[in-house]
């Protein structure tokens, strides 16, 4: 037997129940990824905040401030979605 | 030898290979919370500054200086529209005064006057700004340094506005 007829013959069956495990996997691994890209705008929207703070840029604040928000609302809806679908 | 469990572990059964591990949905948490500190950072940055432009939207005028307090080529540090902002009086001529914000447009490092060069200088990141008119000279800021309103009545100088 060649090695890979061996590794075809010890591959688990994709049973549906199988498929929906690695579905799930994927998309939990997909939130974690888009939950770190909205982190690291969000960080570099703190950064921009206090740059524009310290250069008394006071109109840049807000709508920053805004976007922020709107990443976390972004982060918080996605983990919401994680804890319900257990 | 037989594979047995110590003593100790029947008083203490903790695994602390299960005890740090983390899960994907632990570690989303842990992001989401972050997340949530970011957020309150970036909130607290906007109240701040809501806060400082509500205090100074209609800044009370104040006496700053009388006009012999500040020689020609003289400084007077002042703090204007609020005691977290610093502002320098300018006396280029005998009848000519001026006044700025003390704090750079770059990142808000306080500004010198130079007689010689006839400059506001940073010393943070050698900003220059043109003493007649706050206009940037060179350096990394942008913006004009903020100017100040003068009023004289009497002997008195005062500063009635920000201007940019």
């Amino acid at each position: 037997m060649t090695d890979r007829n061996l590794h075809a013959s010890i591959r688990p069956r994709e049973t549906p129940a199988l498929l929906r495990q690695q579905q799930r996997n994927t998309v939990l691994a997909l939130v974690m990824a888009f939950v770190s890209v909205l982190l690291l705008i969000q960080l570099w929207l703190l950064v921009q905040a206090i740059e524009g703070a310290a250069k008394g840029e006071r109109a840049i604040v807000f709508p920053v401030t805004l976007a922020s928000s709107l990443c976390f609302l972004g982060a918080w809806r996605l983990w919401h979605l994680l804890q319900n679908r257990q | 030898m037989p594979n047995v469990s110590p003593r100790w572990r029947e008083d203490f059964p903790i695994n602390w290979e299960d005890d740090h591990y983390v899960t994907r949905r632990e570690f989303t948490t842990f992001l989401t919370l972050i997340s949530g500190a970011l957020l309150l950072g970036t909130g607290l940055v906007g109240l701040r500054e809501w806060w400082r432009r509500w205090r100074a939207i209609r800044p009370a005028a104040l006496r700053i200086a009388q006009v012999s307090e500040v020689p020609v080529g003289g400084v007077k540090l002042f703090h204007y529209p609020t005691p977290d902002d610093p502002c320098l009086l300018l006396r280029l001529s005998a009848d000519r005064f001026v006044a700025y914000s003390q704090k750079c447009t770059h990142l808000s490092c306080p500004v010198v006057y130079r007689a010689g060069d006839q400059q506001l200088h940073c010393p943070c990141h050698e900003g220059r700004f043109a003493v007649e008119n706050g206009q940037v000279l060179a350096g990394p800021p942008r913006r004009a340094l903020p100017r100040l309103v003068l009023a004289f009545r009497g002997e008195d100088i005062w500063a009635t506005e920000v201007e940019g």
